[in-house]
């Protein structure tokens, strides 16, 4: 690579890295058992990025790519292959002690079990609307699906979590538009 | 407590682990800037590389599922599917649309042994796309992208996959995974990667072994234009029947001012009939719901109440009671028009005109 691209290269990682840090950590704090976890999670990210600089989207699309590499590293982590890269060892230590400790009980903690009863894939479509704000067309970015797909994913995922929570004895309203459907318990189009 | 949609979000977003707030406070600029500093001195930027479509490689399955599909075809049991729509003229060569010809002709063609059929295919276009077979309970998933980085991919794979080889496929070199389960054991669930010229492929199955999968592959053949359209399934609109399926879907449907419907019927994007339904039905739905809204806002109570009945009629469109079966989109849309016509409630603390105003983007991609 000639030195003006690389400069070029170097200046719009800089760009990106500083632009979108804290929303890979924090994608990644919501979804790993141990903070230090969420270390590696954004060292391992941006340094997909660093390799792929080319390929990275413009504008706020950059940072749609970014939580779609975040989420295969996530992955790899709960599958056991968790990477401890050197990199990320003053993060991981300084994580550790900079994030809080949320308080135990509350709604939180209903809300919590009642998301971890969900299959992954509608507990990552929830997670990705109400705690990143995405709005389904960014989600079907992420997730690599079609728009109407995420749609009708959205919609199964919350009528599934208002089950899960009057399991837990948060009622539902039986009032509100887009009433659930029975859920058809189809094996095929589960896509849907 | 009563939990709405509206509430369910307020809901989950309240029960975050971490805010964006807390996040952003966090003092840990010094740690941050050391890990950039270190990436950017430990890896290679390389400024052109090829177009990566940040396809998220899907959640293992748990059961025999297929997974992607990319252009190939089984042109077997679809021998006797009449693909009506898809060819031109008679005689015993048919004729395919231009469109069809050009999305063949830019997508690998590949089929598996005859008693694999094509039962599915979400959208596709020449450079990219996927299809599922089944044979009885089996499945397989093939997909294709041009233009991205096989070496990522591959690197990916690995990841996941304590167990490689290296095969070859069509007589080309590829890379074979057995997946591990979370403790790291091989599971049953296989993943191979190759390139058909600018194309990665990849093709994934449950197999009993890695010689059945193998066997699996040894199917593949690649087939001309001809074999290769005539074996999509039937729940595929090709380019050239989109026109005429989307008239047959508007049959019963009232279509307000300001719906290209030539510029709907035009598009050349391969879909199955489920998401062309959608999209059809959403550009419909959204067009009454802005003249629903211009109508409110304005005091016409003509207009309103012509949008109030087109949109409860909703309930009646042919391709959405067709579409109930295998998803949920009938239910979103009617969700929107049962509250523009006070069928049901908005959420709390919104009215009719907010829900419908602040949410049909993201419910039905208005706007």
């Amino acid at each position: 690579m000639s030195p003006e691209a690389d400069d070029r290269a170097r200046r719009r990682f800089e760009d990106l890295f500083a632009a979108n840090r804290r929303a890979v950590l924090g994608y990644a704090l919501r979804r790993v058992a141990e903070p230090a976890d969420a270390a590696d999670v954004v060292a391992e990210t941006f340094l997909t990025a660093w390799r792929r600089i080319g390929e990275v989207p413009g504008g706020d699309a950059s940072r749609l790519w970014l939580f779609g590499v975040a989420r295969r590293v996530v992955a790899n982590q709960r599958r056991g292959d968790l990477r401890r890269d050197r990199l990320a060892d003053r993060l991981r230590a300084e994580v550790r002690t900079a994030v809080p400790v949320p308080p135990p009980g509350g709604i939180g903690a209903d809300v919590a079990a009642a998301l971890s009863r969900l299959p992954d894939d509608d507990r990552e479509i929830l997670a990705l609307h109400a705690w990143e704000g995405l709005a389904p067309a960014e989600i079907a970015t992420v997730l690599a699906l079609p728009a109407a797909t995420t749609r009708t994913r959205l919609h199964r995922a919350r009528t599934r979590m208002r089950a899960e929570l009057a399991a837990l004895g948060i009622t539902t309203n039986t009032t509100a538009p887009a009433a659930p459907p029975a859920t058809s318990g189809q094996a095929t189009r589960e896509e849907r | 407590m009563s939990v709405t949609d509206h509430d369910l979000d307020r809901l989950l977003a309240a029960a975050t682990p971490i805010t964006n707030r807390e996040v952003a406070a966090l003092q840990l600029d010094s740690a941050e800037e050391a890990l950039r500093d270190a990436i950017m001195r430990a890896g290679d930027a390389t400024a052109k590389r090829p177009q990566w479509t940040s396809r998220a490689r899907r959640e293992r399955p748990r059961r025999l599922r297929s997974v992607i599909v990319a252009s190939s075809l089984v042109g077997l049991a679809a021998a006797g599917t009449t693909i009506g729509v898809f060819r031109l003229g008679s005689g015993a060569q048919p004729a395919w649309a231009a469109e069809a010809i050009r999305v063949a002709n830019e997508a690998p063609r590949l089929l598996l042994a005859s008693d694999w059929r094509l039962a599915d295919a979400n959208e596709f276009t020449g450079p990219e796309g996927e299809v599922q077979f089944k044979r009885g309970r089996q499945e397989v998933s093939l997909n294709w992208r041009r233009g991205t980085d096989y070496a990522v991919y591959v690197a990916d794979r690995a990841r996941s996959s304590h167990w490689r080889r290296a095969i070859t496929v069509l007589g080309r070199p590829a890379s074979l995974f057995r997946y591990d389960d979370p403790t790291g054991r091989p599971t049953d669930d296989y993943t191979v990667l190759w390139r058909v010229g600018d194309h990665t492929l990849e093709l994934r199955s449950i197999a009993s072994s890695p010689a059945a999968f193998e066997a699996l592959l040894g199917s593949l053949h690649e087939v001309d234009v001809d074999t290769w359209l005539s074996a999509m399934p039937e729940n595929v609109v090709k380019p050239s029947g989109r026109a005429a399926a989307i008239t047959a879907m508007l049959a019963d449907i009232p279509i307000p001012p300001g719906v290209d419907v030539e510029a709907l019927k035009t598009r050349t994007q391969i879909k199955d009939r489920y998401q062309l339904g959608a999209e059809v039905t959403g550009a419909v739905a959204c067009a009454w719901l802005d003249r629903w809204l211009v109508a409110v806002h304005g005091g016409d109570t003509p207009a309103r109440e012509a949008a109030e009945t087109a949109l409860a009629g909703s309930r009646r469109w042919a391709i959405l009671l067709e579409m109930q079966a295998p998803g949920d989109w009938p239910e979103v849309l009617w969700g929107y028009a049962d509250v523009a016509t006070g069928a049901a409630a908005p959420p709390k603390g919104m009215t009719r005109v907010e829900y419908v105003a602040q949410t049909s983007t993201d419910g039905l991609g208005c706007g």
